[in-house]
């Protein structure tokens, strides 16, 4: 009651002074400037316009103090407040021009300093824009919500107030409308339209009043003028309590010191009666951190958003420490604003209204940068970069799907001063330095009391929230790949070097037994080892990342897939936590499209076809990963009408891919499909049939060093299974000798080495085979498949050291006769025995490449380094197959 | 603009690595200001015959390391050795000018090559190295390389310089003969999609 008695006080003191006074300045001013008698009419009309609706209001609380009636008359309160508003806004808006006409004059009366910011030049943007956006965007925001409750009104009125607070429906237009106001140059434009924060208008009324003390009337009129409409929708806040006259006569109080104007605090009193609610703290409305729309719910989308905007975030942080060392670099300012109207965008199209906000004063800030209009001081680019780290959290809060609850009208106001700030003269330069710099403090507070005071506004999680998912940010570092990738390297050289180490500690022993150092050294090295080892985990572990990163791209494939081909296909995941390499992640991601692709065009029948075989309608292709030891399992699995092994044996035949007569094992049949061009889709679609696609698939995960495999059984589906080795980078190899050459076979490609006597080997047909526990294994000589027999052709070059060593395998070779090493080799269901003289040792080693000239060298996969500095050979074993089955095949039909 | 063997750009005036002035004096001492830019070249000797190669693309001589076979590579190339950590193929070069075979002896040098525009490392396996020599531009005749002579569709022109007659080898060449006829554009796109 006290309050409504304080408010309607306080109106009434508007009412019968204020506005007397206002009428008044108007008349001295129009004395002054009688060309301007437009502009004064404006004013003047819309002064008593302002002065009937106070007269309303006054009367209505005089009501409203009435208990019942104040109970009924909640439609008459909206429809005052309605109307209120509008003509408020209308009010408002004619007093922008207004002000800005009289802006104009002032220019003339007072001179100097205040000219920049008051200057004609904005006035006509705004006159125009303003005009329209506001007045019809509020009118329409108003309408909607005619139901709303009080409260719910109440809110929206303080939103008005607020610049940043967006009106629960209608956003987007308010916020056009805010951008246009901050695209005006002028900090006197959003004042008047009602929009802006009262901190603001006192701040222009401190920035008038102080630079400029001999014209206090052309200031007050102006300042004023914003009074006519938010006492207007002042009555309305019942929460206009002492707080707010406290917290105004400190303003007011703060105000004097800094500016000794005449009447500052009765300036000043009114113009925070209205805000004083939202300043004090109790009320937490600043608008819907964000709405929820279809995009921000889809958690791909928000994945490619956050990852997105992380990027941009760092490009940004990069470029404007950039932009202060080179305030003038065109390429650093236009990335900048790239930059940051991409992430605008984005925060948009999601419905974050608060990053789309804050975003959007950085992006108007740095348009002003571009276009010349404001040079990046220091203070600019503190102001940038507090904004930057209010966005940070914000975006901390949408990866946490927690509100933040943080106020983000400071940033934007002190965003908004920093880029409007500028366009003053030198001389305000020092004024201009003070607020940013006490602005620069204040968003810090309220960011602490917001997330630590836990406001009544579904804070309590969001200030547990924030600051959780900060912690976790700082236990992350974002790292150069290449860098990453050089890290790995360098150890695996060490590794090697430790072989080379513990070469050298053996060859010592042996050498000098009797030496105690020795001993040291080989505990050392011992100790060396096992640190090695852990490095070598943590180092491998650092490049792993989980496939699901991969894997969640896919159920929008499979979606848009089913659509466009009619058909119903659930996409089921699993081990999408299995983690891997990152090379072979980001890798592995294409072929899967393609695999997938398939598996709905072709496994998947339409729901038709597939109710008719007696299946459900929905068809379901499962895409799953899973560690096996040093392997990656990938599985491709679709329920639809699987693969017809006679058709595919046909269109073989018909491409020339294998003879009629030829007999060979479903498995065989099935690999024809990744042979070039194969495909036996009858027609063509968009999605697939053109015969590309499988090649590429297994070219692409044999160049991962992985292997892919297809089980199919005619109407119950088909499974892809790809094996991928965990990690590229280094790997364990069996070295194993032949004639003078050591080679190394990767040790995921050994199954297991056997010793076996000559006498084993048995001939079906052309080939060796030897019987091992229970099942046939065939044997390939690997001299025989290298063609080692033409090195005494080609290689001239022999290294003197290079005889003894070949010597010694001489040797083994010679005792082929009692016994054979087979190096049982390839995946579980396909294995073979690779002859071998000698097993020699296992080793990690790191593989390179051979270079651009030895591309073309066939069942070799690259080289490595051994400890004694020689490079040899790491045979590539799916290619061996594949190479001796091709030789086979030529020798057949020559 | 040249390079240097690291990769360094230089000016044309500069007095660089490559490029040596000659001063021209007349015989009264007056040193003239015309300078031509001369062109620094390696002497080597395969299988007995002189051949020249730029010294631009060297990037430095080594002794002979054991060289790791390779079966089924391109015929011309002997093997692979270790460069500091770096598997390079070595080229062959008595055998890619169809010479008899040789065998290593004290003399034997691989000369360690960098094709910038190719960006292919390799390995040139010489039987001796002689000298080095700084020619004039007009003293190496691009127009008439020797019909006949062994590995001249591997060279680029022939030095007259003094009184032997010199073949000087193109590095490109050798390599796209070593690349087995293979394309040279499509070996840098290869290149350039595994480097992706």
């Amino acid at each position: 009651m006290s309050m409504d008695a304080l408010t309607s006080a306080a109106l009434d003191s508007l009412h019968k002074n204020s506005l007397p006074k206002l009428l008044k300045a108007l008349a001295e001013l129009h004395a002054l400037a009688p060309e301007k008698r437009l502009a004064s009419s404006i004013l003047k009309t819309t002064i008593s316009e302002s002065s009937e609706l106070l007269a309303l209001v006054l009367k209505w609380i005089e009501e409203s103090s009435n208990p019942e009636i104040s109970e009924m008359s909640d439609d008459d309160a909206q429809m005052l407040r309605e109307l209120a508003d509008t003509e408020g806004t209308s009010g408002a808006s004619g007093a922008l021009e207004a002000s800005s006409e009289m802006g104009g004059d002032t220019d003339i009366t007072m001179g100097g300093d205040t000219d920049i910011t008051m200057g004609g030049d904005t006035d006509i943007t705004m006159g125009g824009d303003t005009d329209i956006t506001m007045g019809g965007d509020t009118d329409i925001t108003m309408g909607d919500d005619t139901s709303v409750s009080d409260d719910e009104a109440m809110r929206m009125l303080a939103e008005m107030d607020s610049p940043v607070a967006p009106a629960p429906s209608g956003d987007v237009s308010d916020d056009e409308a805010m951008r246009m106001l901050a695209e005006m140059d002028s900090p006197v434009a959003p004042a008047p339209s009602g929009e802006v924060s009262d901190d603001e208008a006192m701040r222009m009324l401190a920035e008038m009043d102080a630079p400029a003390p001999v014209a206090p009337v052309a200031a007050k009129p102006i300042s004023a003028k914003p009074i006519s409409a938010k006492p207007a929708t002042a009555p309305t806040k019942n929460s206009a309590d002492d707080d707010a006259m406290a917290l105004l006569a400190s303003l007011g109080g703060s105000d004097e010191a800094s500016a000794p104007a005449p009447k500052p605090t009765k300036v000043a009193a009114p113009v925070h009666a209205a805000p004083a609610p939202h300043g004090s703290g109790e009320e937490t409305v600043e608008g819907p951190e964000w709405e929820s729309n279809d995009f921000a719910s889809d958690p791909e989308m928000m994945n490619d958003f956050s990852t997105n905007t992380a990027d941009i975030m760092q490009n940004l942080d990069d470029q404007v420490l950039k932009l202060e060392q080179n305030p003038t670099n065109k390429d650093t300012i236009e990335e900048i604003f790239r930059a940051a109207h991409t992430l605008k965008g984005a925060a948009g199209m999601f419905g974050f209204r608060a990053i789309e906000r804050v975003m959007h004063r950085m992006e108007s800030l740095f348009d002003n940068v571009r276009k010349g209009k404001l040079v990046a001081n220091a203070d600019t680019i503190d102001a940038v970069f507090q904004g930057l780290d209010c966005l940070k959290k914000l975006l901390a809060a949408v990866l946490a799907q927690v509100p933040s609850g943080m106020k983000i009208s400071p940033i934007v106001n002190m965003l908004e001063r920093a880029c409007n700030g500028q366009p003053s003269g030198a001389s305000r330069q020092g004024a201009d330095a003070e607020a940013p710099a006490n602005d620069a403090a204040e968003p810090t507070h309220v960011a602490a009391a917001a997330s630590g005071n836990s406001d009544d506004h579904g804070a309590p999680s969001g200030g547990g929230g924030a600051p959780k998912k900060k912690n976790e940010a700082a236990s992350t570092i974002r790292v150069d790949l290449e860098r990453l990738d050089a890290l790995v390297n360098l150890i695996g050289e060490l590794v090697i070097d430790r072989t080379r180490f513990v070469n050298i500690d053996e060859s010592l022993r042996s050498q000098a037994p009797q030496l105690k150092l020795a001993g040291n050294l080989t505990e050392t090295l011992q100790q060396f080892g096992r640190h090695m080892n852990e490095v070598q985990d943590i180092i491998m572990k650092v490049r792993m990342v989980p496939v699901g990163s991969v894997f969640n791209k896919y159920p929008r494939v499979v979606r848009d897939l089913a659509r466009q081909l009619n058909k119903k296909i659930d996409l089921v995941l699993f081990g999408e936590e299995t983690e891997f390499d990152k090379t072979l992640v980001e890798q592995i991601a294409d072929p899967l499209v393609h695999l997938i692709r398939n598996a709905c065009d072709h496994g998947v029948e339409t729901p038709a076809e597939r109710q008719a075989s007696g299946k459900s309608a929905q068809g379901t292709v499962t895409l799953g990963a899973r560690q096996e030891g040093n392997h990656i399992f990938i599985q491709i699995t679709d329920d639809g009408k699987g693969m017809d092994v006679n058709r595919i044996k046909a269109k073989g035949i018909e491409k020339g891919l294998i003879s009629a007569d030829q007999t060979l094992t479903d498995r065989d049949i099935f690999n024809l499909i990744f042979e070039p061009g194969f495909s036996t889709a009858e027609k063509l679609t968009t999605v697939s049939g053109r015969g590309v696609g499988m090649d590429v698939v297994r070219k692409q995960i044999s160049k991962l060093k992985g292997s892919v495999e297809i089980a199919s059984a005619p109407g119950k589906g088909s499974t892809i299974t790809i094996q991928l080795p965990l990690t590229l980078a280094i790997m364990q190899s069996l070295l194993v000798g032949i004639q003078e050459e050591v080679l190394a076979i990767p040790l995921n490609a050994v199954i297991e080495s056997i010793r076996i006597k000559p006498s084993d080997i048995q001939t079906v047909g052309n080939s060796e085979v030897i019987k091992l526990r229970n099942s046939v294994l065939p044997l390939l000589y690997l001299d025989d498949v290298l063609g080692l027999n033409a090195k005494q052709d080609d290689y001239w070059y022999r290294h003197p050291d290079h005889e003894a060593k070949a010597s010694i395998l001489a040797k083994r070779r010679q005792k082929r006769e009692e016994r054979l090493f087979v190096v049982v080799v390839g995946s579980a269901d396909r294995r073979y025995g690779l002859v071998v003289d000698a097993l020699l040792n296992q080793q990690e080693m790191v593989i390179k490449p051979l270079g651009v000239l030895m591309r073309g060298t066939p069942c070799v996969a690259g080289g490595a380094v051994l400890g004694s500095g020689e490079v040899v050979l790491v045979l590539d074993v799916p290619e061996i197959e594949n190479h001796h089955r091709a030789k086979v095949r030529k020798n057949i039909a020559a | 603009m040249s390079t240097d063997p690291w990769g360094n750009e230089m000016g044309a005036g500069s007095a660089g690595y490559a490029g040596l002035f000659a001063i021209k004096k007349s015989l009264d001492g007056d040193v003239s200001t015309e300078f031509v830019d001369k062109q620094q070249f390696i002497g080597t000797k395969i299988y007995g015959e002189e051949f020249l190669l730029s010294i631009d693309a060297i990037n430095e001589i080594i002794m002979l390391p054991p060289i790791t076979y390779v079966p089924n590579a391109e015929k011309y190339i002997e093997g692979v050795i270790n460069l500091r950590g770096i598997i390079l193929p070595v080229i062959n070069l008595r055998k890619m000018m169809g010479m008899p075979r040789g065998e290593p002896t004290a003399s034997t040098r691989i000369i360690i090559c960098k094709e910038e525009n190719l960006n292919i490392r390799v390995g040139l396996l010489v039987d001796h190295i002689t000298f080095v020599v700084a020619l004039l531009p007009d003293s190496v005749d691009a127009a008439s390389p020797p019909l006949s002579a062994s590995g001249h569709d591997l060279l680029s022109g022939v030095s007259k310089e003094g009184a032997r007659i010199q073949g000087v080898l193109d590095l490109v060449k050798v390599l796209t003969t070593a690349g087995g006829g293979q394309s040279l554009n499509t070996e840098e796109a290869a290149d350039a999609s595994e480097a992706a």
